[in-house]
């Protein structure tokens, strides 16, 4: 874990650097009299960084209990939950409400829960339909409506 | 006598049918999403935020919201107790006894014990509101822009130093809250901030969106990953009342742990969690038989679960009265309180009256709502443990995702919402504790604000902030904070030299 954690911690303190000049050079830190836009952004990436050092510093030494960062293959439902639901996203308005819940709950039930395909398709259809009726007809939730006018 | 008064009115604004109905849901969802495993009270208010918008009273939304939280802390030791798994974070204490006794066939008593002092704890925090938070409110009315920021400043590193996880990684959790708070319209310059020529980011960052993400969905990609966050329940309940010796041994307990989770509950970032582990270790001390504790004592679930109701109560205070939120879930309720047009602080309670009293009368209520709903209904609740994660996962997805849409109608806040899903996951991955982000985002235009005002009051003299005592007296506090922790550190590393 430890060389991840090193990883994460040298990340923020390059983000974090990059976000302390930004504010210092675009948005100009002002006076103390008058301050400007970048003051606050300019201290809070300077905390950043040093909690970050603080942090890849108490990181220093061997690594007591050398893991890898996920277990073997858990990385797989995060990633493809985050896949499907930016396809999802990207087609809310094209497909419209429902017709995009139902695919989106299908792959879910199907790729990231790897459930039985009977219960894929009654958790599919029947979340679906369920969401549709308290959103949209019980309360009146605006959603994107398909070509089908529903 | 205007304290009396006020609640009297209080009760009169509570007991109304849709305050009372609402207090009844929050009670009912709030003991539900305490009994499931991998969604805590934050994550389920972030979660109808949205719902906010619609709900057009300031002062039903508080109760609700509300009844969520305090109820949540109620139904978290059901778990804790049946299965070793706690609901949510204050009860992970609860774990070590209450399991225990249910291996010996006395689920029945450790429930029903936890819920008695969760009664009377969270009787005693909102008698304790009732009662402190008027003068402190005003006392607060003297507060100018240089002790709203030493305050602020004070609540937000206390917020990490009391959360019990690594301090570098609370403050730089808080420093992120603040940068993306800056995202957007500087609000008194007109200047764009970190939005990269992108007009989805000029009005900055929503934060039901944040909060949903980090909480939510960040928690649900999380859960992802565990093969199974549900158990399955084989536990049995037995007798539900405590035997007269048993009652003996967690009087004093509930008591103590009162007292102890309604004087931690004020501090910021000393909610629940920090409570129920500061009873135990008291009971601990204070028992004749402390070789018990661990192995079933019934002290050591009455004690931690009176101090995290209690201290969920208290947490109000400082919301109510000097607009600081203490953890995460009262952040979302300061939001909510925001998206009503109600701006929590010491003038709540003297412009918004019936927010102040309907709320806090709505809390002695609900207790007992939460009394009825966790003793007769225990065996309820542990059929909620069957609902099936590929079920509920999706479900608080599409939740997020329709929540967030209905807010916006604008797609680009729901790529947003990945976004901070990401960020949530990774912050978990990473062993960061969320809290403070949200919190540091909600009180960053505060502390922005109040430190332009006190610079320009004061013509650029920094003296301005340890001229004047209540600043200055604040500010000392934070001194002591940062050295005592600096110490500690240095103290620690010498120790792990030294062996």
């Amino acid at each position: 874990m430890k060389k991840h954690d090193r990883i994460a911690a040298v990340t923020l303190i390059v983000l974090a650097l990059a976000a302390a000049y930004y504010a210092y050079a675009e948005l100009k830190l002002g006076t103390l009299r008058v301050p400007d836009s970048g003051l606050l952004p300019f201290l809070a990436s300077l905390v950043i960084v040093a909690s970050s050092a603080v942090w890849l510093w108490s990181l220093r030494g061997p690594d007591p209990e050398p893991r890898p960062f996920w277990a073997k293959g858990a990385w797989i439902k995060p990633l493809l939950a985050v896949t499907f639901l930016i396809l999802y996203a990207s087609t809310l308005e094209l497909l419209g409400y429902l017709p995009s819940t139902f695919i989106f709950l299908g792959l879910w039930q199907f790729l990231v829960e790897r459930v039985h395909w009977r219960r894929a398709i009654l958790v599919t259809v029947l979340g679906t339909a369920g969401m549709y009726l308290l959103f949209v007809q019980l309360l009146g939730v605006y959603v994107p409506e398909s070509i089908f006018g529903f | 006598m205007e304290i009396f008064q006020g609640l009297i009115d209080g009760f009169g604004i509570a007991l109304g049918a849709n305050n009372l109905l609402f207090a009844f849901l929050g009670a009912l969802l709030g003991t539900a999403i305490g009994v499931l495993p991998g969604l805590g009270p934050a994550g389920t208010i972030s979660l109808l935020l949205p719902v906010v918008y619609q709900m057009g009273s300031s002062t039903t939304t508080v109760i609700f919201l509300a009844g969520i939280y305090y109820g949540s802390m109620y139904g978290g030791s059901t778990t804790s107790i049946l299965l070793n798994l706690p609901g949510e974070a204050a009860s992970v204490i609860t774990t070590l006894d209450g399991y225990q006794m249910a291996q010996k066939g006395r689920a029945g008593a450790a429930l029903s014990i936890a819920a008695i002092g969760s009664f009377i704890a969270g009787t005693i925090g909102v008698i304790g509101l009732t009662f402190i938070a008027p003068p402190l409110a005003e006392f607060a009315l003297s507060f100018g822009p240089p002790e709203y920021f030493s305050l602020t400043l004070v609540g937000l590193v206390l917020a990490v130093f009391l959360s019990g996880s690594s301090v570098s990684k609370g403050l730089l959790t808080l420093a992120l809250g603040m940068i993306l708070a800056s995202v957007g319209l500087d609000p008194i310059t007109g200047k764009l901030r970190f939005t990269f020529a992108s007009v989805g980011l000029q009005s900055g960052f929503d934060f039901t969106t944040l909060a949903m993400g980090i909480f939510g969905l960040g928690e649900i990609f999380y859960n992802l990953e565990q093969s199974d966050v549900m158990g399955t329940v084989t536990t049995k309940i037995g007798r539900l009342f405590p035997t007269a010796s048993e009652w003996v041994q967690s009087r004093w307990a509930i008591l103590r742990g009162s007292i102890m989770g309604f004087v931690v509950g004020i501090l910021p970032g000393g909610g629940g969690v920090l409570g129920s582990l500061a009873s135990y270790a008291v009971e601990q001390k204070l028992s004749k038989h402390p070789e018990e504790f661990g192995k079933g004592a019934i002290a050591g679930v009455a004690g931690p679960e009176s101090a995290n109701n209690a201290a969920s109560t208290a947490s109000f205070i400082p919301l109510l009265t000097l607009g600081i939120p203490s953890n995460s879930s009262i952040a979302m309720i300061f939001a909510a309180l925001l998206i009503q047009g109600v701006t929590p602080g010491p003038f709540l309670i003297v412009e918004h009256p019936e927010v102040f009293w309907g709320v806090t009368a709505s809390m002695y209520i609900g207790n007992v709502m939460l009394l009825i709903l966790n003793l007769p209904l225990v065996g309820l609740w542990v059929q909620l443990l069957k609902v099936p994660f590929n079920i509920l996962g999706p479900v608080v997805v599409l939740l997020t995702v329709i929540g967030v849409y209905s807010t916006s109608n604008d797609v680009f806040q729901v790529f947003v919402l990945i976004f901070f899903g990401v960020v949530g996951y990774f912050m978990r991955k990473f062993r960061f504790e969320p809290g403070p982000l949200p919190m540091a985002f909600v009180l960053a235009p505060m502390i922005e604000n109040s430190v332009r005002q006190s610079l320009l009051m004061s013509r650029g003299s920094l003296g301005i902030f340890v001229e004047r005592p209540i600043s200055a007296v604040l500010l000392g506090v934070f001194a002591i904070m940062v050295i005592s922790q600096l110490v500690k550190a240095l103290r620690s590393r010498k120790r792990s030299a030294a062996i």
